[in-house]
């Protein structure tokens, strides 16, 4: 085989190919014209190569006439999920002849080898429409600019049987709608409602619908189960939005040179309602039937089987499959009596993606054995009515043997003494001593306890203190005499007082000087003993005292000397008040020195 | 005629002492008149006195007149005071079977289990004891360690013992005293009583429990309480259903 006929084969069996994808439509762009108005007509052919594609004639059309006998034809090739798709489109312009119904006729097209007719199209005439009509006109909304189509999966359900409802959008193409939701809340009574997954943003797509051309958009997918049998009823779907109708007055060009936006008005569309035929479940349900309808499997687990008495052990059943996984009764349990069951823990994982409802959900027991041996806890049983094979099916997980060892726990017995009766009380208890009515407040709110607490960690703190400052007064001597210079002076000058009434001048004036050196040495921390007057004021002032305080001082035991030494006693108001100037300059000089 | 002047010679108005009052109550009890025997020892209780066997007998009069709620509830009293009482354990165990709840004990936890156990043998009031003697012994430590004016090895390992045990026993006796641990319960005391999920008599029911069931007191909202049941379910409960223990 030649490299050229091997071109030639491949190319006659894309040809081929193609031919099996095409698809051929014809469309208007309006089935109510005006009689003074034009009608496009227009055929589109899909999926084809425009090298396999004969330009059609124009169809022959009762009530209308053709405007020009070559078509407008238009290309496009779009390239969407990787698939490469090509179209081309031939449109005619038609123009009525009088008012009433007007037909176009079929028309015949060859693409891909292959011959097509496309379906007539009738349409309706009416009157011309005059400029102030229009404005009020163009906004209608007619049944056939927007509408919701609802799709139901079947009209005939087993009770609690899925059935699954698509809205769909349909809004024709130029119509523009904006700002749009749910103008109430869609109810579904009898009906237990899980809404579907729809992909956002939702996929627009076209179809087309006695010959006029639809944008599409799914609105909802929603699954509902019947809760009981009969005729039910779903409410219709309504949605609030704003629409924009096009131009229709005909003159082709107005949309592309008019000036003014599009003029949005609030609308309702709306779906129709539903009627569903709800069959009852046939008779026959075994005895561990409790509701569910679909189909299911059931998986069980047992976290240990060796286990002593009264301890607990953690059953799980999963009940997985497609139907209403939410409302899923609980499997059948039968627990032999040796064997206790708590509250039961429950855990759902419900998919909504695709056309059904499916997942799974789990059932979780504590069961707790109450005395010892071997218990076998035959398998839970989960029964479903499956609305494929119309039959009753049941889904059995295997018997679980627990061994048990071990007595009675405490927590779930109580002791019975063989001294009392088995299944009476026992006898009355005799007198003990009485107590008052604890009327008190509970520990944490009687301060006694606080205090208890906090008495000993005060008297450590106080104790802890005391020591450290007895400690200090043994170790530190500067401190030990600065603490005693105060009551050592006070006492000096006591002695001073007692000596001064006695009239015993001499020994007061040794005091008074006693009392002041005493307080200076151990104030300062230094020997004073060996000091001048004079070396002992210098001192002070260079401590930090007073340059008058320390001459002061100096006076003072100038005039102590002269008076110890002196045959006759000074006057008494001049003893008193040395008494009195030696207080105050032990505490002028306290002060200097701090 | 010497008889009669010693009767007259007591004064007509004595009133009979707590012990007499009880004895006359134990009497009543044997002769089968557990109405007296329950007005008698009521009596005691009515003048503010209690005691472990007080609350039990009540118990048991309450019981013979087939009064299961306030058998249950003065058992559960006494069991404050005598906790470990075998009569006591006995008589209550009777007394739960015979009431109409089917509720299961929830296994706890051990160590719920054990601080159960303490708390109920011990009380908040016999932890601070505890604790404090620990604390009272670490804080004689500590003071001679401040008198000795340096470490001893034996007192500190000792103290810090002490105060550790000190610091726990205080702790739990707070903890049990803050919490209400003794015994936070009430007993049903209606024959029947639906737990409601919310407090509120139109609100979804959860179940019913009867005459004579423990429960425990978690929250309160007016005149609803929310409580816990042995089996772990919780609910609302009118207060006028129960009493506090």
């Amino acid at each position: 085989m030649t490299r050229l006929s091997c071109i030639v084969l491949a190319f006659l069996f894309a040809v081929s190919a193609h031919a099996q994808d095409l698809s051929v439509s014809a469309t208007v762009d309006e089935t109510t014209v005006a009689v003074d108005a034009d009608v496009r007509y227009r055929i589109e052919i899909r999926g084809g190569t425009y090298s396999n594609v004969e330009t059609p004639q124009a169809p022959s059309a009762e009530g209308l006439r053709l405007v020009g006998n070559l078509p407008l034809t238009e290309q496009s090739v779009s390239y969407v999920n990787g698939e490469l798709t090509q179209s081309i489109s031939f449109s005619w312009r038609f123009r009525p002849t009088q008012q009433g119904e007007a037909t176009i006729g079929a028309a015949s097209v060859t693409a891909g080898g292959r011959s097509f007719t496309t379906e007539p199209i009738s349409l309706t005439v009416v009157d011309a429409i005059s400029n102030e009509e229009e404005d009020v006109t163009v906004q209608e909304v007619q049944d056939t600019d927007a509408f919701i189509r609802l799709k139901p999966s079947t009209r005939s359900i087993f009770q609690n049987q899925q059935l699954t409802i698509a809205y769909d959008l349909y809004f024709r193409v130029g119509v523009q709608l904006r700002s749009s939701r749910l103008a109430d809340s869609w109810d579904a009574e009898g009906f237990w409602r899980e809404d579907l997954h729809v992909n956002q943003p939702t996929a627009m797509r076209q179809e087309v619908i006695n010959g006029l051309r639809y944008n599409v958009v799914t609105l909802k997918r929603v699954a509902v189960f019947p809760t009981r049998a009969g005729m039910l009823m779903i409410e219709p779907l309504r949605i609030e939005t704003e629409i924009a109708l096009p131009s229709r007055s005909g003159r082709v060009f107005d949309s592309f040179f008019s000036r003014s936006p599009a003029r949005f008005k609030p609308a309702i569309v709306a779906s129709p309602g539903l009627e569903v035929n709800v069959q009852p479940l046939p008779n026959g349900a075994p005895a561990s039937f409790r509701g569910a309808v679909g189909s299911y499997r059931l998986r069980t687990n047992v976290d240990r089987r060796d286990v002593s008495t009264g301890e607990p052990v953690t059953l799980t059943a999963t009940v997985s499959g497609r139907g209403n996984i939410a409302t899923l009764p609980e499997p059948v349990l039968e627990l032999p009596s040796m064997v206790d069951q708590y509250n039961v823990r429950l855990d759902d994982d419900i998919t909504r993606a695709g056309s059904t409802v499916r997942g799974s959900k789990t059932f979780t027991y504590t069961l707790v054995p109450n005395s010892s041996g071997s218990h076998t806890i035959p398998g839970p049983v989960f029964t479903f009515f499956n609305p494929e094979s119309g039959q009753y099916e049941a889904d059995r997980g295997p018997a679980i043997t627990l061994n048990v060892t071990g007595s009675v726990a405490p927590a779930t017995s109580r002791i019975t003494d063989t001294r009392f009766p088995a299944n009476d009380i026992a006898d009355v208890l005799p007198f003990t001593h009485f107590q008052r009515t604890a009327a008190g407040r509970p520990l944490h709110e009687n301060w006694f306890a606080y205090l208890g607490v906090g008495l000993p960690l005060l008297l450590l703190l106080g104790y802890a203190g005391y020591r450290r400052f007895t400690r200090k007064l043994e170790t530190d001597v500067e401190f030990a005499r600065n603490r005693r210079a105060h009551p050592l002076a006070k006492k000096h000058l006591k002695e001073a007082e007692q000596l001064l009434q006695m009239g015993r001048h001499r020994l007061f004036y040794e005091e008074i000087n006693r009392a002041l050196l005493g307080f200076i040495g151990n104030r300062i921390n230094a020997p004073v003993l060996g000091l001048t007057h004079v070396q002992l004021g210098d001192l002070l002032i260079q401590r930090g005292v007073d340059v008058s305080i320390a001459r002061e001082l100096v006076h003072l035991r100038n005039e102590a000397d002269a008076a110890r030494f002196s045959p006759v006693a000074p006057p008494r108001e001049k003893q008193e008040t040395a008494a009195d100037r030696a207080a105050g300059l032990i505490a002028d000089i306290d002060e200097g020195l701090k | 005629m010497v008889l009669g002047l010693a009767l007259m010679a007591q004064p007509a108005s004595a009133q009979p002492t707590v012990e007499e009052t009880f004895d006359q109550a134990l009497e009543a009890y044997e002769a089968g008149e557990y109405a007296r025997a329950l007005t008698l020892f009521e009596q005691i209780e009515d003048a503010g006195l209690e005691s472990g066997p007080l609350y039990y007998n009540i118990g048991n009069a309450h019981f013979r007149l087939g009064q299961l709620g306030p058998a249950v509830l003065n058992y559960e009293r006494a069991r404050r005071h005598i906790p470990l009482s075998e009569e006591l354990q006995h008589s209550a165990e009777i007394a739960r079977r015979q009431t109409q709840n089917d509720v299961p004990f929830l296994p706890r936890p051990f160590w719920v289990q054990w601080w159960t156990w303490l708390v109920a043998h011990l009380h908040p009031i016999g932890l601070f004891y505890i604790g404090f003697s620990f604390y009272l012994v670490t804080a004689i430590l500590v003071g001679y360690r401040i008198h000795l004016g340096r470490p001893h090895a034996w007192a500190r390992r000792i103290g810090v013992l002490t105060g550790l045990f000190g610091l726990l026993f205080l702790a739990a006796a707070w903890l049990a005293s803050a919490r209400g641990d003794v015994a936070p319960s009430a007993v049903v005391m209606q024959s029947n009583v639906t737990v409601r999920t919310q407090p509120d008599l139109d609100a979804g029911s959860s179940e019913t429990i009867h005459e004579g069931l423990l429960i425990d007191i978690v929250d309160r909202a007016d005149d609803w309480l929310y409580i816990y049941l042995p089996d772990g379910t919780t609910g609302w409960i009118p207060v006028a259903a129960v009493e506090e223990i």
